[in-house]
C-alpha cells in the first residue's frame, strides 16, 4: 500500500511562495488503478514527482508497504515505472530497441533478460516492424508505444503516468486504455493523472481529486457516485471544486 | 553503469550531423584557412607588387632615375594621383618639382611630395619604402657633392650603426604569428567541439523531457552527471588534439610559417606539454559549458549563454599586448590566459616546469571546483526539471 501522510511541498517563484501540495494524506491500495484529476497547476505532477522520489516533500512522509520511500530511493525507483507525458523520455537518434535496451541497462538487467524483455514487449505492443528504426521518424502513436514499453521494461509493480494521453489522437488514446486494462489484469498498481473524465470512469477503481494542492475527494468511484447521487464525473468534479469540499 | 551511460551518450551525440560538423569539419577549415593565410602573410612582405603613380607630365630622365632606384616597383604615369590611390589603382603617388634637375644643379632643395592613404596598410608600406629610397638617394647626392667640393665624404658619417638581429627575422616573425595563432584557434575549436554535446546533454534533455526519465532510474545522479561530463570532455579533447594534428601536418606544407618552430629548443616537449594543457583545458571548458547548459531550459537558450562565453576566450590576446614579455610565473594560475603565456614563453624559450605545473594545477583545481558546483546544480530539481 502507498501512503501519503500530511505531505506538503511549496516552491519559491521569485519572491512568491507557491503551495503545490498542502498537507495531503491519501492511501492507494495494491493492485488498484487510481485516477488523479485536477486543473492545471493543481499539484498533480508534483504529487507524482514526489511519489517517484524525484522531489522530496517539505513535510510529511510517503511510504510504500510502511517503508519511507526516501530511505531507499534506488529500491523504490527500481520498483516503479514512470511516464511523464504521452511520448516523452525517448532519445530520437537511437532506435526503439536501443532506447529500451539503454533503460533496461540502467535498471541493472542482464543482457539475456534485456533481449527477452524487448522481444516480449515488441510483440505485445506490435512494435516489431519498427524496433530497429530511429525514433525520430516515428509517429506520435509509435512513440507512445515505445515510451510505455520503456516504462514497463523492468517489469515494475507500480506504474505512474502523468497525462499519458494529452495530445494523442483517439486511436493512440485507446491503445493506452487497452494497456491499462492489461496491466490491471496483471495486478499492477497504477496511478495516472488526466483531464479526461471518461478515462477515469472507464479505467479506475479509485479517484483522487486535487484542487490547489488539497485533496477534494479520495476513494472509490462507486462510493462517490452513491454519495453524490450522480454518475457524471465531470459534473461531480466541478461541483466539488465550486463547493470547496475538502477531503478529511 | 557509468560506462553504459557514457557509451549511450557518445553514440547519441555522434549520430548528430551538427556535432560531427563541429568536431571534424570546423577544425579542418579553421586550421587550414588560418595556417595558409598566415603563411601567405609572411611571404607577402616584399615590394614586388607595389605600383607607384607619378605625375603624367614628368620628364623621361626622372622616370629613368626612378626605374633605377625602384627596380622591382611598377611606375605608372597618372593624371589624378589622389583619386588613383583612393581607388586602389596605385599604392602611393609621387610629385616632384618639374625643375628638379636645375634645382639640383643650383644646390636648391627639390620639393618631393609622397601621397599615400594612411588607412591602407599597403599604401603606408609603399610610403615607407619610397621615403627610404629618397633618403638613400639623398645620401648618395650629398656624398657626390662633397667629393666635387673636395671635402671628405666621411665627414658626414658620425656613427657606424650596425644592426645585428640575434634571431633570423623571418623566423621571429613566423614565431610571433604562431604565438597568436595557436592559443586563439585551439581553445575556440575545443569549445566548439564540445558545444553541441554540452547543450544537448543537459538543456536538450530538459527540453525533450528525457532527463526526467533518466533521473527516475535507480542510477545515482552523480554517476549520470559524471558520464555526461566525460562525454562532453572527450569530444573537446578529441577536437583539441585533432586540431593539433591537422596543424602539425599542414605546417609541413607551409613555406614560411614552419620556420617559426625553429625557435623552440625542445619541440617534442612543447607538443607533450601542449597535449596535457589541451586535455585539461577541454575538461575545464566542458565543465563551464555543462553548468551554463544546466541553467538553460532549451538548446537555443543554452546557445545564448555560451556564445558570448566563446568570445571571452580571445580576450587574453588583448592583455598580451600590454604585458611584459618576460616570464611572470603567477599569471599561469589564470585559466585561458595561461595558454597564451605558455605558447609565447615556449617560443621565447622562457617556459619553466614550475610555470607549466602551475598552469596544470590551476586547471585541476578549477575542474574540481566546477564539478562541485555542477553536482550541486544537478541535484536541484528546480533546475533539472524546470518549473
Amino acid at each position: 500500500m502507498i501512503e501519503f501522510k500530511n505531505v506538503s511541498k511549496q516552491f519559491r517563484d521569485k519572491k512568491r511562495i507557491i503551495k503545490a501540495i498542502d498537507f495531503i494524506s491519501l492511501s492507494i491500495q495494491k493492485g488498484h488503478v487510481v485516477g488523479l484529476i485536477g486543473e492545471n497547476g493543481a499539484g498533480k505532477t508534483t504529487l507524482l514527482r514526489m511519489l517517484c522520489t524525484l522531489i522530496e516533500p517539505d513535510e510529511g512522509q510517503i511510504t510504500i508497504q510502511g517503508e519511507d520511500i526516501f530511505a531507499n530511493r534506488e529500491q523504490v525507483r527500481a520498483s516503479m515505472g514512470v511516464l511523464f507525458g504521452a511520448e516523452t523520455g525517448l532519445y530520437n537518434r537511437l532506435t526503439a530497441r536501443e532506447n529500451l535496451a539503454y533503460f533496461a541497462s540502467l535498471y541493472s538487467m542482464s543482457k539475456h533478460d534485456i533481449k527477452n524483455r524487448i522481444d516480449m514487449l515488441a510483440k505485445r505492443f506490435g512494435m516489431r516492424k519498427y524496433l530497429d528504426r530511429k525514433v525520430e521518424g516515428f509517429s506520435k502513436g509509435m512513440k507512445q508505444k515505445v515510451a510505455i514499453a520503456r516504462t514497463l521494461i523492468h517489469d515494475p509493480d507500480i506504474l505512474l503516468f502523468d497525462e499519458p494521453t494529452t495530445g494523442l489522437d483517439i486511436t493512440s488514446s485507446n491503445v493506452f486504455r487497452e494497456f491499462i486494462y492489461q496491466l490491471k489484469e496483471e495486478g499492477k498498481t497504477i496511478m495516472f493523472s488526466t483531464h479526461m473524465m471518461d478515462e477515469v470512469e472507464q479505467l479506475c477503481d479509485d479517484v483522487v481529486m486535487i484542487h490547489k494542492g488539497q485533496i477534494v475527494y479520495q476513494g472509490e468511484l462507486e462510493t462517490l457516485y452513491d454519495q453524490e447521487g450522480s454518475r457524471d464525473l465531470n459534473y461531480l468534479f466541478t461541483s466539488k471544486i465550486v463547493r470547496g469540499d475538502l477531503y478529511v | 553503469m557509468f560506462r553504459t551511460i557514457l557509451m549511450k551518450e557518445l553514440k547519441d551525440v555522434l549520430r548528430d550531423r551538427r556535432s560531427i560538423t563541429l568536431l571534424i569539419l570546423i577544425p579542418i577549415l579553421l586550421m587550414s584557412g588560418l595556417t595558409f593565410f598566415y603563411d601567405r602573410l609572411l611571404s607577402d612582405t616584399d615590394s614586388n607588387d607595389y605600383v607607384i603613380g607619378i605625375d603624367a607630365d614628368v620628364d623621361n630622365h626622372l622616370l629613368q632615375e626612378l626605374e633605377v632606384l625602384l627596380p622591382e616597383v611598377k611606375i605608372e604615369q597618372e593624371e589624378n594621383l589622389s583619386e588613383q590611390i583612393e581607388d586602389k589603382q596605385v599604392h602611393a603617388g609621387l610629385r616632384i618639382d618639374a625643375n628638379w634637375q636645375e634645382k639640383m644643379e643650383s644646390l636648391t632643395p627639390v620639393a618631393v611630395e609622397i601621397l599615400y592613404d594612411p588607412s591602407s596598410q599597403e599604401s603606408s608600406a609603399a610610403y615607407i619604402m619610397l621615403a627610404s629610397v629618397f633618403s638613400e638617394w639623398e645620401s648618395l647626392i650629398v656624398e657626390n657633392r662633397l667629393i666635387a667640393a673636395n671635402i671628405d665624404a666621411e665627414l658626414t658619417n658620425v656613427f657606424q650603426v650596425q644592426e645585428t638581429a640575434i634571431k633570423d627575422e623571418d623566423h621571429a616573425l613566423a614565431s610571433f604569428l604562431l604565438t597568436v595563432l595557436i592559443p586563439v584557434l585551439i581553445p575556440i575549436a575545443i569549445a566548439n567541439g564540445s558545444y553541441p554535446s554540452a547543450t544537448e546533454l543537459f538543456a536538450g534533455e530538459k527540453e525533450k523531457q528525457t532527463i526526467e526519465a533518466l533521473l527516475i532510474t535507480p542510477v545515482k545522479p552523480c554517476k549520470v552527471l559524471l558520464a555526461k561530463w566525460t562525454t562532453i570532455a572527450l569530444l573537446g579533447i578529441f577536437t583539441g588534439l585533432f586540431c593539433l594534428l591537422i596543424f602539425a601536418i599542414e605546417l609541413q606544407f607551409t613555406a614560411n610559417l614552419k620556420m617559426g618552430f625553429a625557435g623552440i629548443e625542445h619541440p617534442w616537449g612543447f607538443v607533450g606539454m601542449s597535449m596535457v594543457l589541451i586535455t585539461l583545458f577541454a575538461v575545464f571548458i566542458s565543465a563551464v559549458e555543462m553548468i551554463f547548459s544546466m541553467l538553460a531550459n532549451s538548446v537555443k537558450e543554452a546557445g545564448y549563454y555560451l556564445t558570448p562565453l566563446f568570445g571571452l576566450l580571445v580576450l587574453p590576446l588583448l592583455f598580451m599586448f600590454f604585458m611584459s614579455e618576460s616570464l611572470i610565473t603567477w599569471l599561469y594560475a589564470i585559466p585561458v590566459l595561461n595558454l597564451f603565456l605558455f605558447v609565447r614563453d615556449t617560443f621565447s624559450e622562457q617556459i619553466t616546469l614550475g610555470a607549466f605545473g602551475l598552469a596544470a594545477s590551476s586547471y585541476v583545481l578549477m575542474i574540481m571546483l566546477l564539478f562541485l558546483i555542477a553536482n550541486k546544480m544537478f541535484h536541484q530539481h528546480r533546475l533539472m526539471l524546470g518549473k
